[in-house]
């Protein structure tokens, strides 16, 4: 027990005496909460859209002024024709452009309704599916009010010619707000990097000065230095989360609903798994660029598949089952639970138990590996 | 009589290549033992499986009595070992790394500040406890890392090229000290290719390609090959294992 | 060539191949992160968890319920009576979200002039899924409601959708643009500025410094494998991109090879501005990844597009190389345009490598 006293005592007093160490671990991580709680944004916003207006009576320019009414739309210029519509999106100046037909207005009288074109760059899947599922929605909300002016002019009210009454409730996040959602998985993102970067580095460099060779001469053993070493690692790890979680709640305002110290336990949890996975990478990397590297190829993959940008609900059915062991789609998800809808054991437990499973076995390989590396 | 080291046929192999074929050494209690041969022949293997570093391919080897395959723990807190590198924490300043080394070693507070003290005034570090380790020229960090390896009173120090790139004077004081311990009843066993330094050795053996091909005092060994110099006499064994 | 350049160059190389590990991953990741996306990642909204609370079921409730089942997107995953807190549903089942019939909804139903009721609870956590649903949930209800009533569905307007460029809407169409953007620049910002940086600390670099070779020639012999590196890994996502995922260049490829040439460089002069600021490693590998890779990713309209960010990151995005590249790679691969339309990006990466590379020379200069 004293040993892995002495090796926390030196790991902190070799950090301590690195002071550019820790303004980089402090800073790059502030400014990133920052920029990426900003950038990470699944909304899409201000896309430009160019209007192709050939019918020009009262009923068209309503519907482009409804259109353009709305902010998630910017106002790209009257076009002049098809060809037109096509070259500015060829130079980028418009992502879509909407063309109503001569006969619009004709067309509406008429029962089987207007038909219009939307042309879209196709170039971003995500974000074009998106924006035409906007203006589709607009334009379908505008017809309706269209056939409710139409009706009311016949003396019928739409009430009763529409059968129902439907009122959308948006829960826990009321204003739809991105970063509600993505701010919360930011921890995931900055405390895994920190701490398994740190982690590996740590080992790594130890390896490379020949420290590590001299530590196996004298009684300590193996997993004595692993445990000494990974205890800052772990300290600074809830720091961060904390950073995090005060960031979150007093910059980008979002709610934290949960318990801070289950937050803190299930980051314990989690960092059994990141910091195992610095352990492990660090047996077979030689020198610090390796440990950047494998790291960084490994996080970017485990990333994609964890529900952070893209829902796992919306991936093949493989893949899902592929992400039952990737830590942090657990993590991912407890955060986001226990900021918006205040869970907690109660509710995730299973998360907890996948995550301590995952964790016990990456660290309890890294410390197997470590150990046959090291004699 | 026990030997402080003592292997038999020990041998290491690394795939189809052998670093360390079937080395017999035997040294007593006190005395200073040059391990040399040309780079490569295969010393640094052999003193780290004497430390418990590496595991022997095959044969035996006892260090301090106790089995260098089986009883590494035992031997561990028995030894001290200076690496090439020196290997110690640049970062940390001299006191912590004194600290570091002494409290690994199990040396309680009092008994580690009294060995610290010993060991600096022995190896002339008084002032420099708060300079970072890093920053200190390699005269002194090598007196440190001497020093790390030496607070728990081992009974054997096991030196690896330990006078690497330092300077003639620093290497003639560094020998004094370690001439100093050998008669205090620690046992040397060092590695080196200065041959110059292995005259200071009671014997020295001459390993060539993973063999031993000589093992004998330097003066019996200046006798047998009817040289002037040791370095004379090492290249003799060097061709006479050629032909 | 001169001849210390070339045993620079040399003495580069062995090291790039002794590191088999880095190099490995240089050449495997992107392939890898192409099998990732092109098979993992796919964007269809379909089979949300939802529950429906339902007091009085009947056959028009069931029906609509089979209706929303039946959908493409929604799954019913449970029919409960009451819901009680509702919060507690969302909690423990994880629905997305939950129908809430009224207890008279059937006799609402058929009675006409007095429209039935459907409260719908949406977890909005996941903004983009909270909206798509908000926006369907009413068309899709009431579209029920009127088949269940045999009533033909009024129409107004259609909408014909032409899609462009990628009208399969193939994700890889997307990230194979992205992907050249962001590997290119790791390989060349981090792989210089790490190799530098570790010479740096284990005194090498010194070594060399004290020899003839002037430090335009260290210089040109480190960076030079690395451009073959990044050239080669660029190809090897072109050439996966086209046999493997059918993403054919349709625009010019010689184009194509300047602007990555001129975008390698001012990556390679990034890697080499961090490497004169680090002295250790582990400060250079602090520095690289939020300055070169992460805004790579994040802030070049590779996954989010740059219209939707807030104001003042647009600012910054405009300072990113990668932004300007990835406007130039998508522009030859995907719309097939040529310098016509692409002469002011190429214009702002060229002016951009040029001023980095004279900074960065500038420095390593001074520096050393």
């Amino acid at each position: 027990m004293n040993f892995i006293r002495l090796i926390v005592w030196k790991e902190f007093t070799q950090i301590r005496s690195d002071p550019i160490v820790i303004r980089l671990i402090i800073v790059p991580v502030i400014l990133q909460m920052f920029v990426l709680g900003y950038a990470l944004t699944t909304e899409v916003k201000n896309t430009t859209l160019a209007i192709l207006d050939r019918s020009n009576t009262p009923e068209s320019v309503s519907l482009v002024q409804t259109i353009l009414h709305n902010q998630l739309f910017r106002f790209a210029g009257y076009a002049e024709s098809e060809t037109d519509c096509r070259d500015r999106l060829d130079r980028g100046d418009a992502r879509l452009a909407l063309i109503l037909p001569a006969q619009f207005a004709r067309d509406l009288e008429a029962p089987h309704g207007a038909e219009v074109s939307l042309i879209i760059d196709g170039q971003d899947a995500n974000s074009s599916t998106i924006s035409s599922g906007y203006i589709n929605s607009i334009i379908s909300g505008w017809s309706v009010s269209y056939l409710e002016k139409k009706l009311e002019a016949g003396g019928l009210r739409l009430r009763n010619v529409l059968p129902l009454e439907v009122h959308p409730v948006i829960m826990y996040n009321p204003m739809l707000k991105s970063t509600w959602y993505m701010v919360p998985a930011l921890a995931v993102v900055l405390v895994t990097m920190i701490t398994a970067l740190l982690t590996g580095f740590s080992i790594v460099k130890e390896k490379e000065g020949g420290t590590l060779e001299q530590l196996m001469v004298t009684p300590i053993s193996p997993v004595h230095v692993v445990l000494g070493k990974i205890v800052p690692y772990v300290v600074i790890g809830l720091l961060e989360l904390s950073a995090v979680l005060a960031c979150a709640t007093l910059w980008f305002r979002v709610p934290f609903k949960g318990n801070f110290f289950t937050l803190l336990l299930f980051g314990l949890i989690y960092m059994t798994s990141s910091i195992g996975i610095g352990i492990l990478v660090s047996t077979v990397a030689r020198n610090a660029q390796q440990v950047l590297f494998i790291l960084w190829f490994i996080l970017i993959f485990f990333l994609f598949l964890s529900g952070f940008f893209l829902a796992l609900e919306n991936m093949p059915q493989w893949v899902q089952k592929v992400t039952y062991i990737n830590p942090l789609r657990y993590f991912m998800f407890v955060l986001r639970e226990m900021f918006l809808k205040g869970s907690g054991f109660a509710e995730l437990w299973p998360q907890g138990l996948a995550m301590l499973a995952i964790g016990g076995v990456v660290f309890g390989a890294s410390l197997v590996t470590f150990q046959r590396k090291v004699s | 009589m026990t030997f402080s080291i003592e292997t038999s046929d020990l041998t290491k192999k690394f795939g189809p290549y052998t670093a360390v074929d079937h080395i017999n050494v035997s040294v007593k209690q006190g005395e200073i033992f040059g391990f040399l041969g040309a780079n490569g022949a295969g010393k640094t293997t052999a003193i780290r499986m004497l430390c418990g570093l590496l595991e022997p391919t095959s044969g035996s080897g006892h260090v301090a009595g106790f089995d260098i395959m089986k009883e590494t723990s035992k031997i561990r807190s028995r030894i001290g070992y200076m690496s090439q590198k020196f290997s110690l924490y640049p970062d940390l300043v001299v006191r912590d790394n004194l600290k570091l080394y002494g409290s690994l070693y199990g040396l309680s507070r009092q008994t580690l500040d009294q060995r610290i003290d010993e060991m600096s005034a022995f190896l002339g570090l008084g002032g420099l406890f708060g300079r970072v380790t890093g920053a200190l020229p390699w005269g002194w960090q090598q007196r440190l890392s001497l020093a790390c390896a030496n607070l728990h009173k081992p009974q054997i120090l096991f030196l690896d090229e330990p006078t690497g790139s330092v300077d003639p004077v620093s290497r003639r004081n560094f020998w004094d000290l370690i001439q100093l311990l050998a008669e205090q009843g620690t046992t040397i066993f060092v590695t080196t290719h200065h041959m110059d330094e292995a005259e200071y050795c009671h014997r020295i053996s001459i390993m060539i390609s993973g063999t031993i091909a000589a093992i004998d005092s330097p003066q019996s060994l200046k006798q047998q090959y009817k040289c002037e110099t040791l370095l004379d006499a090492f290249l003799a064994v060097v061709e006479g294992s050629d032909r | 060539m001169n001849p210390r350049i070339r045993a620079l160059v040399r003495k580069e190389v062995w090291h790039i191949l002794r590191d088999w590990q880095t190099l490995v991953i240089v050449l495997a990741m992107p392939v890898f992160m192409m099998f990732l996306y092109g098979y993992a990642l796919d964007v269809n909204i379909s089979d949300v968890r939802v529950m429906v609370e339902d007091p009085s079921p009947s056959v028009e409730t069931a029906e609509i319920i089979r209706a929303i089942d039946h959908s493409s997107l929604f799954k019913v995953a449970g029919v409960v009576h009451s819901a009680g807190n509702p919060d507690e549903i969302f909690r423990r089942y994880h629905v997305k979200a939950l129908f809430r019939f009224s207890p008279e909804f059937s006799a609402d139903l058929r009675r006409p002039g007095s429209p039935a009721s459907v409260q719908v609870l949406i977890d909005g956590s996941d903004q983009n899924l909270g909206t798509v649903l908000r926006n369907v949930v009413e068309p899709f209800l009431q579209k029920s409601a009127l088949e269940v009533l045999h009533v033909p569905v009024p129409a107004a307007v259609n909408v014909r959708q032409t899609i462009l460029y990628n009208p399969q809407q193939k994700s890889a169409m997307y990230f194979v643009p992205g992907l050249m953007v962001t590997i290119l620049m790791m390989i060349s910002a981090m792989l210089t500025s790490l190799t530098i940086t570790r010479e740096k600390e284990s005194g090498s670099l010194e070594q060399m410094l004290v020899s003839p070779v002037r430090p335009a020639e260290i210089m040109a012999g480190k960076i030079a494998p690395y451009i073959v590196l990044a050239a080669i890994d660029g190809a090897l996502i072109l050439l996966v991109g086209y046999f493997v995922f059918g993403v054919a260049i349709s625009g010019s490829l010689l184009l194509l090879a300047a602007a990555s040439l001129i975008y390698i460089f001012a990556a390679l002069a990034l890697g080499l501005l961090i490497s004169t600021v680090a002295n250790k490693q582990e400060h250079a590998m602090l520095i690289v990844l939020p300055v070169t890779v992460l805004p790579t990713v994040l802030l070049s309209g590779f996954i989010f597009p740059i219209a939707s960010l807030p104001q003042l990151l647009q600012y910054v995005c405009m300072l990113i190389p990668a932004t300007y590249f990835l406007e130039i790679i998508r522009g030859i691969i995907l719309k097939g345009v040529g310098l016509g339309v692409l002469w002011r990006p190429m214009l702002v990466l060229g002016c951009m490598g040029l001023f980095l590379i004279v900074v960065s020379v500038r420095k390593f200069r001074v520096k050393l």
